[in-house]
Parts: structure tokens; sequence; C-alpha cells
């Protein structure tokens, strides 16, 4: 599934998570727009986490969308920072980067 | 009347119920009830004399503000339910202010605090919010950790900062906390004990997350006239600002950036002036972040900033913090808070910064995606007449 930002009719901000109003000019209407391209600008590995015994460790990415919006995805791979990464949404309902 | 005037009210009570990594058996109401007799015990007031009660708690559901001040017995004229999290406390106390000044209420007890069991915890970070919900805990990221690791990252690499950095505040954090009988951890930190700590999320490990426990806090804002107390502690400048870049920035900035110059003006004082600080510590990277913010290094060097708080020249988080005293959820906003308090009281015991005049207190927080969105500040003030 595509990753869809929100970009806003009368002043061109695009953001998501989305917004009922703009932060910039205060428009309310809004053009869906896919996310679909990015760059890892920074990525962690999480190896413990709240509530959760011996679970495979997360690869999770900031991504810099080419759109604008900077988003949290799971990595398929481990990346270096500046790779760039395809976004989509997994069945699991996952923000999900692949190394292109 | 001017809006900026902070006259006619003080604190006049600070408390904590002492963190728990392990909580006993009871309620998150049971431990803010605690806190509010504290508070009353400190301050001398009796529960007749609470008109006003302001609650910070994400445990407490399904009660409100309003059950618990039926819990406690009291009729409040004054009754406010508050959800900034590591910022509530300061809001609460920013409301709490007008309403005495303008005369809503004439005692309010400001209580904050959550009890966990690790169920509890679990489902705290997978609903803080519905973005939360809908973006971030289909990933299983657990809590905020991996966001701060990669805010960490981007810190270290615009300030040229080494893990050793980030470990200095903790290790000094933990020094302070060895002379905090209510600290949860007090055992000595090393240095090498925090580089070899476990791996939590790259480059975080253990001694920089801070550690759940359960608690509370309160403090009492009253009518100056009617203090009953020796000891009294005034507000000489409050400011908040939320949303500042609406999560579209980095998260390196606060927004206390934007709010220091009005926050330092309203003061009449400045950084240099301080006695002690108490930032908001949920990652050291935070509690650097903030220091800077409010003007701690005007020349932009963080680690001329960290010799200063290692070597105690600049007191910062006396308490421990809450790297060592523990993070009672809600509470957390407010534990800073009441350090500062207790320390402009002068009863810090073996911890207390001598002839402690001045304080500054951040509270910072409510992670809406990729970092806090709330920030808020408030410069304290020994009430004059007080003796040490």
């Amino acid at each position: 599934m595509t990753l869809t930002a929100f970009q806003c009719a009368h002043c061109g901000t695009t953001v998501f998570p989305p917004l009922y109003f703009c932060p910039s000019c205060g428009g309310g209407e809004w053009l869906e727009r896919a996310l679909e391209y990015g760059t890892v600008s920074e990525s962690t590995v999480i190896r413990h986490r709240a509530g959760q015994q011996a679970e495979a460790v997360l690869h999770l990415a900031t991504v810099v969308t080419d759109d604008g919006p900077v988003v949290i995805a799971r990595l398929e791979q481990p990346s270096a920072d500046g790779t760039r990464v395809r976004l989509y949404i997994d069945e699991a309902q996952r923000i999900t980067a692949r190394p292109m | 009347m001017q809006s900026n005037s902070f006259d006619h009210v003080a604190i006049m009570a600070g408390v904590e119920v002492p963190y728990r990594r392990h909580p006993e058996p009871g309620s998150t109401g049971d431990l803010l009830a605690q806190a509010f007799g504290a508070a009353l015990a400190q301050s001398g007031f009796a529960a007749r004399d609470i008109d006003g009660l302001g609650v910070a708690s994400f445990t407490l559901s399904p009660d409100h503000a309003i059950d618990l001040a039926w819990r406690l017995g009291l009729s409040p004229r004054w009754c406010m339910d508050d959800c900034h999290g590591g910022a509530s406390a300061i809001n609460l106390l920013q409301h709490a202010i007008r309403a005495v000044q303008h005369g809503d209420a004439n005692v309010i007890v400001l209580v904050s605090g959550d009890r966990f069991e690790p169920a509890d915890f679990r489902h705290l970070v997978d609903n803080y919010n519905l973005t939360t919900r809908d973006w971030l805990s289909p990933l299983q990221t657990g809590g905020p950790n991996g966001l701060f690791a990669m805010l960490t990252q981007r810190h270290a690499k615009r300030h040229g900062l080494r893990r050793e950095d980030y470990g200095a505040l903790c290790v000094a954090q933990r020094a302070w906390a060895a002379l905090n009988p209510h600290a949860v951890y007090r055992a000595r930190l090393t240095l090498d004990d925090y580089l070899a700590a476990p791996s939590v999320a790259d480059p975080l490990r253990r001694f920089d997350c801070v550690p759940v426990v359960s608690g509370a806090n309160a403090i009492v804002v009253a009518r100056s006239d009617l203090a009953r107390g020796p000891s009294n502690v005034r507000v000489r400048a409050l400011q908040c600002l939320y949303n500042a870049d609406h999560q579209a920035g980095n998260g390196l900035e606060t927004s206390l950036k934007r709010i220091a110059d009005i926050l330092w003006h309203q003061a009449g004082v400045g950084p240099q002036d301080i006695d002690i600080a108490s930032v908001y510590d949920d990652y050291p990277v935070m509690a650097l972040a903030q220091l800077a913010d409010l003007g701690f290094a005007p020349d932009g060097d963080l680690r001329a900033l960290l010799a200063r708080i290692t070597s105690r020249e600049l007191p910062v988080n006396t308490s421990g913090g809450q790297l060592s005293a523990g993070q009672a959820g809600a509470a957390g906003g407010m534990h800073g808070l009441v350090e500062a308090i207790v320390q402009l009281q002068g009863a810090a015991g073996e911890r207390q910064i001598k002839d402690a005049r001045l304080a500054v207190v951040s509270g910072y927080g409510m992670v809406e995606y990729r970092y806090g969105m709330c920030a808020n500040a408030v410069v304290l003030e020994k009430a004059a007449g007080d003796t040490p």
C-alpha cells in the first residue's frame, strides 16, 4: 500500500501525519500525495523493547521523503545514512523502507 | 492589571512520594493521595483550606481530577486535568498562579504521578496518542527510545559530541543521586560502567534511558498572605510554548529556544544568575538541548557546559534527575520542580546548594510523532525574608 501525505491546496505545504488545518497558512483543504521515495537520515537498531522478551531486533530509520515530510519507518535491512529508499505500507500497517 | 505579574502568589510546598521500581500494592490514586497528604503537612494547610486541585496522571483512568477531589474529600472551586506529560507541572502551575491571582481559588494543590505494572507501561507507549497508535505502534517500537536514539545521532553529529560526553551528564547526575536518599538508583556509576552497559537502541545504552518507576509529587500554590510555613518560593517568570515547529523540524531544539529571551526578560535575571537548574531529562540529549536553548551555552560549546555541570559550578538535576531518581510517568514533569523548591527551601540535606536563591526549571515532552511538542520553563526565587 502506498504511504499518503497531504498537500495544502492553498499554499502547497506537505504534511505527514495528516492535520486538520495547515500550520503555514491555515488552509483546510488537502490534496493526497504519494510518499514513495526518500533518503535515510539516521537509523538505529532497537534491541530491547518494553514488554517484549527475546524478540528479533528492529531496524528503525528516519527517512526524509522527496516531498518534504520526515517519516519513521522500519528498514527491511540495515542501511547506511544516505541510502535511497522506496517507502510503502506493508500488510501489518507498518511504514517500511526498502533500500533501492 | 499587569498580565505578566507573579505577585501575591507563592509556592508553599514541594513533596515527593518515594519512587519505587516495583510498586507496592495499590493504585495510582493511592500514590496521588499520599502526595496530597504530604503537601498539606509541609504547607501547614488543612484539607478544608484547599479550594483548588490540579492533576496530571496517565494511569488514573477511568478517574479524573474531579474523582480524585471527591476521594480526597475536597469541594474545589477550581479543578483541572492536565495531560502535557513532562510539561504538565509547569503547565498546571501557569494556570494555578492565575487562578489564585484572580480569586478563583486561594489554595491549590497540584499533584502528579503514576503507578505502572509492566503491562500498564506497554499500553501507555502503544496508545500515547492517535499518531503513535496509527504509525509507530505497528512498527513495535516499544516506546520512544528508538526516536531519541536517532535524535541523539543528529545531535552528536551537529555538536561533535561522543558517547562519553552524554555519559558525563549521566555520571554527574548519578553522583547527585548518591546524596538523595529518595533516588531509586544511587550506586556509583563510572564512565566505564556507562559505556559498557547493554545497548537499548544505538547509540543509547541502559543509562541513557530513564528507568520507569511508580511514584507521585505534589506542590501547593496559594495566596502569599495565607502562608503558614516559614519557607516559600515565588515565581519570577513562566513561559510555555507548544508545537513551535509542528513536528517538521529535527527535534534538536525545543521550543524553549523561542521563549528563552522573554523568560529571562520577565524574570529580570539571566542564566548566569541561576543557582540551580532542573531540566527534563528523559534522555541526556534532551537535558543538554534544554540547557542550550535556555542560554546556558551561549557560545554553543556544549563540552564547556558539560564541564560546568560535572564540576558542579552549574548544579543541574541535583536530585539525580529522572535518569537516576526514576521517571514516575506524569510525575516526571514535577520531579525537577519539586527538587528546585526543596533546594530553595534549604531542605535538600546532603545535596543542598549553599545559599540557593534562584532556580530555573524546564518541562519537555509529549512526543507527537518524532520528538516532544511541548516545552515550558519557570524561574523561581526563594521568597524574600526567608532565612536559609
